[in-house]
This record gives C-alpha cells, structure tokens and sequence, in this order.
C-alpha cells in the first residue's frame, strides 16, 4: 500500500461564528476594563502574593493582550482569568532569576561593558530604521535574532552568496545613513 | 498605575491602534492590488505603527492558503515595521505581541511551502519575542501547538505528542475550545504518523464530536484526516464519504490549497480502487495548482502519482517525460540531493523496468519518507 503523502494539518484559522461581539468602540473596551479590573488585581494578589502596584501593572498587561487578539477570543471573562495567572506565574519565575548584586559588584568592571544595555538597543533600533524594508529583515535576522548566512539565504529565498551580500550591503547602508543622520540631528 | 489611569491609558492605546489600522487598511490593499515593491526603499514613517503591523499580519494570515509565498512576504514586511517602529512607542507587552505575530505568521508561511528549519526558527524568535512580556502565555502556547505541526510533519511524533500534552492545560484554561479540538486533531494525526490507524481514526472521530458546528475550517480538516484514516485501513467507501465531506466544506470556505489536497488525496483512494482514468484527470489538475503555488514537494510527489496512474492505463510514455520534468523541477528548486538521486534513477530505469508501476511506487514511497527523514540513504529496488 502506498503511504499518504498529506495528513496535513492546516489549522491555525479561527473561524468567526460562536464568538462573543468584538467591541468596536473604545467605550466597549472600557466596559471590560471595568468589569475584570478589580478581579484580575485581586487575583493576582491573592492567588499569587504580588504587591498591589505590580498586580495592577500585570492587570494592565493583561488588557493590552486581549485588546490585541480581541477577535478571536471566544469567553473574555475566562481568558483574562487565565491569562492574568498566567501571567502572574511568568512574573514570579522572572522575579525568581533576578539576583541582587553583591557590594563588590562594578568595581571590576570593564569599561565597555560597563552601563546598561537600553542605550545599544536604542541605537540599533534608530540605525535600522535608517534602511530599506529589505535590509530591515536582513539586519535583524543577522544581528539580532543571529542567523546564520544559509539560513538568512533560506529565509529569503535566494543563494548563500547573495544572501551574504545582501547582508554586507546593508550593514554599510545602515552605518552611512546612521552617521549621516546624526550629523544632521547634531549627534556627536 | 491605578484603576483610572490604568484604564485611561488602555482606552488611549485602543483608540490609538483602531485609528491605525483604519488607516493602514487602504494603504495595503492598494499595494497589493499595485504589486508595488516596497522592500528597497525605506519604510514610510506613516507606516511604522502597531496598527500597520496587525492589518499586515492578518493580511498574510488570510493568503496563507491560497499563496504561502505571498503571506511570507507580507509577514516578513509586518516584521521589518515592527522593528522599525520608533523606541517605546508601545508598551512591551504591545512591541512584544507584533513582533511575536509577525514571526509565528513567517513560521507558518514556512511550514506552508515545507521549509522546516526555517519554520521552526521563526517560531524559535516568535517565543522569544512573547517571552518578553508577562501576558503572553496564550500566544506563546499558540506558537507550541504551531511547532507540534511541524515536527508532526517531520515525523518526530513524540516530540510533537510531549509538546501537545503541555499546550492542552493551557488552551483548557483559556477556554479555547476551538483549539483544543484542533489539539485533539493534531494528535490523531501523530498517531498516524505512528502508524497507529486505527487510533487516530478514533482521535478524529472523537475530535469530530467535540467541534462546534460552525467551525467548519476544523470540520473539514478533522473530515480529510478521518478519509486518509480510512483509505490506510482499506476502507475505501467511507475514505471516499469522508473525504467528500471535507471537499465541500473546503470549497465553501475557499481554501484552495487544502482543496487540492483533498483532491490529491480522493485520487489515492482512486488509485487503489483502480479507477486510474479519473485518478489521472484529478491528480494533473492538483498537480498544477501545487506548481503555480511554488509548492514543490507536493507538485513532485502528484507527479508521481500520476506517473503511477498512467502506467496503469498505459501511457508509458507520458509517465517516463513526467519523471523527467519533475526531476528537472526538483533540481530548479534546490530541493534534497538524495531526492535528484531517487528521480533520476527512476528516469534511468523506467525505460527497461518490467515492473515500472513497482519502481514509481518504490521511489515515491523514499520520496514521501525523506520529507521526514532528510538524510535517508535512497536504495534501489534489488534487480
């Protein structure tokens, strides 16, 4: 017997129907912020010891991320229930990983890593901006999310050596028009 | 953040990203029906904004079916948005969503045209991107039960069933019963996989019980899983039944890529019940479809399919140039080397072969187990 080629599995669509209205006003949203905002803090501090200010900053949140998947939520009450437990747990685990420094922490310090982070990201973020949709991809992909050459070839669609072109091509794109930028911008 | 600023800046986020994507809305209909190339020029400020994003991630996940290639590049311009949306615009947990999305529509994309390394990293940065937010656990399981499909697809059924079993709890809470059927479904077709036929068959028709009647995406898909089922148990009447089912809910949902799978699969039950005239006629028209939606893999193995089918009414000739224009495609396409080997031993040996029904079938069975197995050795039939 011949082996099927195509049990296939295709079903990351949700279709529309048995689904509560989505609001279309912001006001509908309000209603909902209303309705859920006191049982999902509650929640958070009761279920999951968090302080009030941090309950309601993951409240918070969690409202954001039902407004932005609103339309395929099928019970509001239900996911944002679930999704502030969730989230509580996600909270308490990064909370978990944060150990504070020891007095002796900085003294040793390089130099150039010295100092957060944030300043690099925003700097990445403002030099990618400067350069076509292409090499927007192209650059995350490589600087960012660290593919490799074959795989940005893959992700594209086109040849190894092109891809690496590409690549190359952009990065000096994104340097030219950064420090033209800046120049413009008066950045030193 | 209190109750009243905290709701006050939800509205304004709301009232912010609905005016977007009112905005947006236009703009991407008119560049598709342009077929405008955007990517070497650089993004309009006018563009970079939650509301761009979204409206281009559902825009790539509404051609997914129809046009894989055309959602990758849709999803891949939303990513190229959401980075190049300004610092702190948007919350994290906003940023964090549309990157996400952007990345698991990319993945899908991927996995639509059998690209699974590249699906699977997608899904891999569309974790990380939902990881930096805290309210994200429902689009995270999401990106899971996505990448159970495609090491589903990859034969790795284990893994696929170990990964199943963690995203079930998680769509339970969220009461997300449309999900949980297709969670159901999936397993069925791991079992599958697994050889265990009869058990998937009862997956799917359990799975059939459980699904709402107006999830007719779901139902077709539970009604084609339950054919092939069948047709692998030799019952061919109910293979047909089921599959027929799926047909026409698939046909009234316009999916077409999926109603050609149908279609490919209703010509396997023909093959077996011998009726190899229609199954040809079926097979050429699925055949087309997969080539003009760059869907390689599935476009070679229809081809050989109906090089089976036309062995068995005869046409020799026409199955041996088929074998040489897939072989060709395959190559034009880049696909697996050992695949070249398999075609091109089959171009060799059709000509003299006693037995070239035998042989088709010997090279479309590798064929079929190397899309899960990429580094099978291919072994000729013995003489």
């Amino acid at each position: 017997m011949i082996p099927s080629p195509c049990v296939k599995f295709c079903g990351l669509q949700i279709s529309a129907q048995f689904r509560e209205v989505v609001p279309e006003r912001a006001d509908d949203f309000g209603v909902i912020y209303e309705d859920n905002y006191r049982l999902l803090v509650s929640t958070a501090i009761e279920r999951f010891h968090i302080t009030t200010l941090d309950a309601q900053g993951l409240a918070h949140e969690v409202f954001l991320a039902y407004f932005l998947k609103a339309d395929e939520i099928l019970n509001s009450r239900a996911w944002l229930m679930a999704a502030i437990c969730n989230a509580s747990k996600h909270y308490l685990r990064s909370r978990a990983r944060l150990v504070s420094y020891g007095e002796e922490f900085g003294k040793a310090l390089d130099p150039k890593t010295d100092g957060d982070t944030l300043p690099d990201q925003l700097v990445v973020r403002e030099a990618f901006s400067c350069v076509t949709a292409k090499c927007q991809i192209a650059l995350r992909l490589r600087f960012i999310e660290g593919y490799s050459v074959p795989e940005i070839a893959a992700e594209f669609n086109v040849s190894k050596k092109y891809a690496a072109k590409i690549v190359r091509r952009c990065l000096k794109m994104a340097k030219r028009r950064y420090m033209k930028k800046g120049a413009a911008d008066g950045r030193p | 953040m209190d109750a009243r600023e905290g709701r006050e800046s939800f509205l304004r986020t709301v009232a912010q990203v609905t005016a977007e994507r009112a905005a947006a809305r236009p703009v991407i209909n008119s560049l598709r029906a342009s077929g405008a190339d955007v990517w070497d020029s650089e993004i309009p400020p006018s563009w970079r904004n939650a509301g761009f994003v979204q409206e281009l991630t559902a825009a790539a996940s509404a051609v997914l079916e129809s046009d894989p290639r055309d959602s990758l590049a849709l999803a891949q311009l939303a990513l190229a948005i959401a980075t190049s949306i300004p610092a702190r615009r948007y919350t994290p947990t906003v940023q964090a969503q549309l990157e996400g999305t952007a990345w698991k529509e990319i993945g899908t994309a991927h996995r639509y045209l059998s690209e699974y390394d590249a699906a699977l990293r997608a899904y891999d940065a569309a974790h990380r991107s939902f990881a930096a937010a805290h309210a994200l656990a429902h689009d995270n399981a999401i990106v899971d039960f996505a990448r159970a499909i495609v090491l589903t697809d990859l034969g790795r059924h284990d893994e696929a069933l170990e990964l199943l079993r963690s995203v079930e709890p998680v769509f339970r809470g969220f009461e997300d019963q449309q999900r949980l059927v297709k969670v159901a479904m999936l397993t069925g077709i791991a079992q599958y996989g697994r050889g265990q036929f009869k058990d998937a068959k009862t997956t799917f028709e359990k799975a059939l019980e459980d699904v709402s009647l107006d999830d007719l995406h779901t139902r077709a898909m539970l009604y084609e899983n339950l054919g092939v089922a069948c047709m692998e148990l030799s019952e061919n009447n109910d293979a047909v039944l089921m599959l027929h089912n799926a047909r026409q809910l698939l046909n009234d949902l316009g999916l077409t890529a999926e109603l050609n799978r149908c279609d490919w699969n209703i010509a396997r039950v023909l093959l077996q019940t011998a009726e190899f005239g229609k199954a040809a006629t079926m097979l050429q028209r699925v055949r087309t479809f997969f080539l003009e939606k760059g869907m390689q893999e599935e476009a070679g193995l229809a081809g050989l399919d109906l090089a089976d089918a036309s062995i068995a009414i005869g046409a020799t000739d026409d199955a041996r140039v088929l074998v040489f224009r897939v072989l060709d495609e395959f190559a034009r396409a880049r696909l697996n080397d050992r695949a070249l080997t398999a075609l091109a031993y089959l171009r060799d040996v059709l000509p003299t072969t006693p037995q070239p029904s035998h042989v088709v079938r010997h090279v479309r069975h590798y064929l079929d187990r190397l899309r899960s197995e990429p580094t099978l050795l291919f072994l000729p039939l013995p003489d």
